[in-house]
Parts: C-alpha cells; structure tokens; sequence
C-alpha cells in the first residue's frame, strides 16, 4: 500500500505516488529555478509542464491508474536536466540520472502542531528536535521576564508553514552522515551546473568580440564569483547574529529601565545616567497625566524600533521572506508612541514655564554672646537604604529614594544685616504653569533649622512632600550678621554654603568670622602660640579626615 | 577537443533554422516538431525546444493559436509569420552558401589526402 497525491498538471488531474510527486514537484522547482532570469519563463514553464502532462497521460492505462516513481524518471530523461536544456553543450550523462536541487531549508511556524502559534514546534522542525525542549526554554524565560516580549517577535517574525512545499521546508531533511555527503555532492553539482551555465554566459559575450580569449581567466572569475557569494551568505547570517545579540540586550535594558524590573543602571561620575524610570516618572509626571499611557509611548517609541531590529537579525539568520505590512505597521505604531511622548513632553514643559519663589522670615533668638554657632544636621534619609535603593544626582545635590522621597542640598549665604539684629530669610523657589502655580509650590517644601540658646542647627537637606511634582525647586538661605557680631561654622557648613558666590574664602568652616564692612572676615585676635598649634594640629586632623588637600595655614600664625 | 561539445555546438547553429522549417510546411504542436527533430537526432532532450520556441515567437517570427484536443488539453498550434518566412529565407540561404563552402573545404582536402596516399 503506498500513499497518494493528486495533482493537477497543466490542467489534467493525475493520481501519484507520494515518492514520484517529491520527484516530480523537486524537478519542476529545478527547472523553474533554471529559467528564473529568462524572459518569458511563465510561458517556457508552462510549455514544459503541459508536455509533461502528455508524457504521463500515455503512462496511464485502465490497469493502471496511478504514476509512479518509474514514470517520472522516463519523464525527466525525455525532458532533460536543466543544464542540459540551454544549448546543449553539456555532455550527455551515460546515464540519465535524477537531478535533485538540494532540499531548501527554512524556518516556519508549525501551526499544526502548535500550543500557541507553533513557534516552539517550528524551531524544534528547523533543528529537527523535539518542541518539548523549545517550549521549557520559553517558559523558563517566562519566568526571567523577556520570554514573553521573545515569542512575541519571534511570532511577528516567522512565517507560517501554510503550503505543503512550505512544511516540507520547514522540515528540510534529517541530518545524518548519507545526507550531508548527499548534500555536499549535490551542492558541487549543483555548482558546476551554474559553473557551466555562467561559462557559457559568458563565453556567448566574449565570443562575439575575440573568440580566442575565453580561456580559464573565465573560470577563474565565475568560481571567485561563486566563493565570494557564499562568503557573502556567512558575513550576512554573522551579521544578523550580532544584530539579534546587540538587540535582545537593548531590549532588555530598555524593559528594565521602563517598567523597573532591574536595578538602578547609574553612572555616578558623569551628569547622563538612566535609572529607573518609575521613581523619576512619579516625581515628574504626577497630575500631569497617566503615567502607563507614557510607558507605552516610550515603548512605541524605543521599543518598536529595538523589536525591528531584532525582526531583521532573525529574518538575515534563518532567510526568512520579508512579511507584508510589518515595516508600515512598526512605523505607524512608532508614529503614535512619537505622539504620546511629546504630548508628555510638552507637558512637563509647560510645568515647567515660570519660576517663582516664596520668601520666608526666621526668627533668630539673638545670642547673649555677639558669636552664633552654625552647625548642620544630616537629615538625608538615604543613610537607611542600601545603595540601590536611591539615586544621587549632581554629586550628591539632589537624592531621590525608592519610595519616592525626595531631597536637596539648600544653598547659604552670608550678609551684612541693616540692623543689630541677626536676620535668617528663606527663599524657596520653584517653576510652574503661572507664577502662581509656582509660588504655591515653592511653599510646599519643608525645611527645618534648630536653634538652641546660640547654636543654629540647619538641615542638610530640604524635602518635598510625597506627590508634589519635582519643578525645579530649590532652597536659598541668607543669613544677615550685624556689624561686629561674629559667626562660627562648624566643619559639616561646608556641604550648604554656597561657594558659587565667590566673595568669601573657601576656608569658612572650622572658623570664627566677624562682618565687617569689607564682608566677613577672620576675627583678629591674639593668640597663644599653644592655641595656635592646637588649632593648626586640629584643622589639619579635620582636612586629612575629609580627605582634602591641606593648602590653608591659619592666618594669622 | 570536446568531440560531444564540438557536436552539440553544430547542432545548436541550425536548430532555429530547422524549427522555422518545420512550421513553415504546416501549423504544428509542439510534440510533432520534437518528433521530427528526434528522428533527425537534432535534439537530445526536450527540454530543450521550449526555450527556443517562446524566443522565437517572442522575436516575432512564430505566433501560435490553442486548439481543443480530443485526448488532453488544449494545444499550442505554431504557425509562422511574414518576418518568420522572410528569415527563413535568408537563413535558408545562408546554410545553402554553408554547405556549399564547408563541402568545397572537406572535399577538396579529402582528395588531397588521397591523392597523397
């Protein structure tokens, strides 16, 4: 018992033996393959094809009914092998032996047999294994995070096996020691074939100028053209390996970024870094709109492009047919993320439009001594976290934690007060729609100082309030000293004064200073040369503790 | 030398000029001209007309017409044209001065072989 095919050849309906149709359909794609830069090889085709139907309407008689292997083989000897056809200058083999184009392999989608989309199942055909390892592999993927966003282009990317030629693709042959000999040999052949036809190409150019010149130079040319083309095929499938290894790690930062599966990708030493994006989207986007619809924007926007190409690496590894529409779709689809993204950035812009600030008066309780100690407290909260936990910006001037605290450095100044009274003013700033959308925000921020007896305690750090909007805000200080009254700064002031005004030495702290009407300056008064000594001793403990270069020397010493 | 490439390269020159032949005596399909071609051992496989049919009518000198057929498919009847019939002619002509020169060579050589014998 044998299993059969019915086909239709040039408009006869044949019954065949399933061994004689893959005979048949292979000889028919050689000689369609033959013809394929001819002009006019529909109709060659056609021509050959309705003579085979002749041919093996004579092979059906009331006895038997069916074409089999044998029949096909008389036909391919009647009509000849491909290169034979051309101009007849190959030799005629002995005898006429099957000519084979060497199985095409390629990578489909099984559909039949598939728990999805059959892209396990089609991989598993392609390396002839079972899908059950494909289909383990995906899950455990699943569970790492891009396995999900993986089937999804590979789904997008590979084509269903629909037709019969196409499963048979999919499949190709099964790799064993006959077939790769098998293949080898076909593939030479094959080679000489297109050798041979392209020496005769060539020979029909040259022969009508100088006959005597199609010498080996030919040979030489049409087989580096052949070595080169092959070469071409692994530089190609190579670059796709690269592309698709470049892509996929993208695409995974990219996720990691968006959607916060990873930790903080941080580069503390320059002003660009990426971090994670929900603690930056929370402290920017709140109120200004629905912070999934930004995801997806940026996804279309960045993501769309990455999944190309990783589409386009696939399609150059395994050959894959390029599918309609996917380039237009991608593109229309990366269109809308643009949309979505500058709606947002313009947006935030907006926010972003006038700076105002509100100005607040602290009471100082004046010292009975005429010298106010300053000193800062830390009050940063990212001491609690571990490091990945929080981000820093601007060495250390701005911090945002996991859970969405936020602070910054505030900045201090130095004045000399109109009055005889030390003076403290609070200026807080921030930027908004209107000016008065940013002086209502510039009041939200909370900033303490302390003040017991004549020691001033600053925080180091002002905070937002959790869901109010990060727009710039920022703290500035002053500090009015009447004439004659003095100041001392402990070592910590360092982190809050505000060096950017560049009217007083950057030796503040550690130090006593009195206002003068030069500004302030060193409080002239005579010391003990063991207080000198000591004092350098310490100064010069304190700087190596900081880890600064010691390039003062008390003054006066 | 390749004697069988010397002789399919003999073969190929005339090919053209017998196919015109053949469908200029009456309006043929294509398995009567591989039939005669096949007696006159002009061709070896079949495969090898249908290329120089669609050339040949694509160049202007066949045209062709289908006709039912009692046992298959309808045929391609081949006919030839005014352009056909006028390169036959010359063709015609040249393969005549052809024959007639080559022969002259051959015979002529053949009897100085002789006569040197």
């Amino acid at each position: 018992m044998k299993k059969t095919f019915t086909i239709n050849v040039s408009g006869t309906i044949f019954h065949i033996d399933e061994d004689a149709y893959e005979r048949l359909n292979s000889y028919i794609n050689s000689v369609k393959s033959h013809f394929s830069k001819v002009e006019g090889k529909e109709e060659i085709i056609n021509d050959i094809e309705s003579r085979i139907a002749e041919i093996l309407q004579e092979k059906i008689t009331d006895s038997k009914q069916v074409i089999n292997i044998e029949d096909i083989k008389h036909v391919v000897s009647v009509m000849g092998q491909p290169f034979e056809f051309d101009e007849e200058e190959q030799e005629k083999k002995e005898e006429s032996y099957y000519y084979q184009a060497r199985p095409v392999k390629r990578l489909y989608r099984d559909t039949e047999d598939s728990v999805i989309a059959g892209v396990c199942s089609g991989i598993a055909a392609y390396f002839h294994t079972d899908p059950i390892w494909f289909r383990i592999g995906f899950i455990i993927a699943l569970f790492s995070g891009f396995g999900f966003f993986l089937y999804l282009i590979l789904w997008i990317a590979i084509p269903e096996a629909r037709t019969t030629a196409e499963r048979l693709e999919m499949r190709g042959e099964k790799v064993n020691i006959s077939n790769i000999e098998k293949s080898i040999k076909d593939e030479v052949d094959n080679l000489k074939g297109k050798i041979n036809d392209l020496t005769d190409q060539a020979k029909n150019t040259f022969k009508k100028k100088s006959p005597q010149y199609r010498t080996g130079f030919d040979h030489v040319l049409i087989a580096f053209g052949s070595i080169f083309k092959y070469l071409f095929k692994a530089i190609i499938i190579f670059i796709g390996i690269i592309l698709f290894v470049v892509g996929i790690s993208l695409f995974i930062t990219f996720l990691a970024t968006i959607f916060g599966w990873g930790g903080i990708v941080l580069n503390e030493h320059s002003d660009i870094f990426i971090t994670q994006f929900p603690l930056f989207a929370d402290r920017f986007l709140s109120g200004v709109g629905n912070i999934s619809l930004l995801k997806f924007g940026l996804f279309f926007l960045i993501g769309v492009p990455l999944i190309m190409l990783l589409y386009s690496a696939v399609r150059l590894i395994f050959r894959i047919d390029k599918v309609r529409y996917i380039g237009f779709t991608a593109f229309n689809i990366w269109i809308a993320g643009l949309i979505i993204t500058a709606y947002f950035a313009f947006r935030i812009l907006k926010d972003f439009r006038y700076q105002d600030y509100s100005k607040k008066e602290i009471l100082i309780e004046q010292p009975k001594s005429d010298i106010l100690y300053l000193d800062v407290k830390q009050n940063r909260g990212y001491d609690y976290y571990d490091d990945n936990e929080y981000v820093v910006i601007c060495d250390n001037d701005i911090i945002i934690t996991e859970d969405g605290k936020f602070y910054r450095e505030p900045k201090l100044r130095f004045k000399e007060s109109n009055t005889d009274q030390y003076q403290m003013i609070i200026y807080s700033y921030a930027r908004g729609k209107t000016r008065n959308a940013a002086k209502t925000l510039a009041e939200k921020t909370i900033y303490n100082i302390n003040q017991e007896d004549s020691l001033l305690t600053f925080n180091s750090f002002f905070e937002l309030p959790n869901k109010v909007n990060w727009r710039d805000q920022y703290l500035r200080i002053e500090l009015l000293i009447p004439l004659g009254k003095k100041i001392h700064l402990s070592y910590e002031m360092d982190e809050i004064i505000d060096y950017h005004l560049n009217y007083y030495p950057y030796n503040l702290p550690g130090k006593t200073w009195i206002m003068t009407i030069n500004g302030l300056e060193r409080e002239k008064k005579k010391f003990s040369l063991k207080e000198e000594i000591e004092t350098y001793q310490k100064v010069k403990k304190e700087y190596r503790k900081n880890n600064f270069v010691l390039n003062i020397f008390p003054y006066s010493l | 030398m390749n004697l069988e490439k010397t002789k399919a390269q003999m073969r190929k020159g005339v090919l053209e000029l017998c196919i015109l032949s053949i469908i200029s005596e009456s309006d043929v399909y294509a398995s009567d001209i591989i039939n005669k071609l096949k007696e006159s051992k002009l061709i070896v496989v079949e495969g090898t007309l249908y290329p120089l049919l669609t050339r040949l009518k694509n160049e202007g000198f066949l045209s062709y017409r289908w006709e039912e057929s009692k046992s298959g498919p309808p045929r391609k009847y081949y006919q030839i044209t005014e352009i056909g019939k006028k390169i036959l002619e010359e063709l015609n002509m040249n393969w005549q001065e052809l024959v007639e020169a080559v022969n002259n060579i051959i015979i002529k050589e053949n009897s100085e072989v002789k006569t040197n014998q």
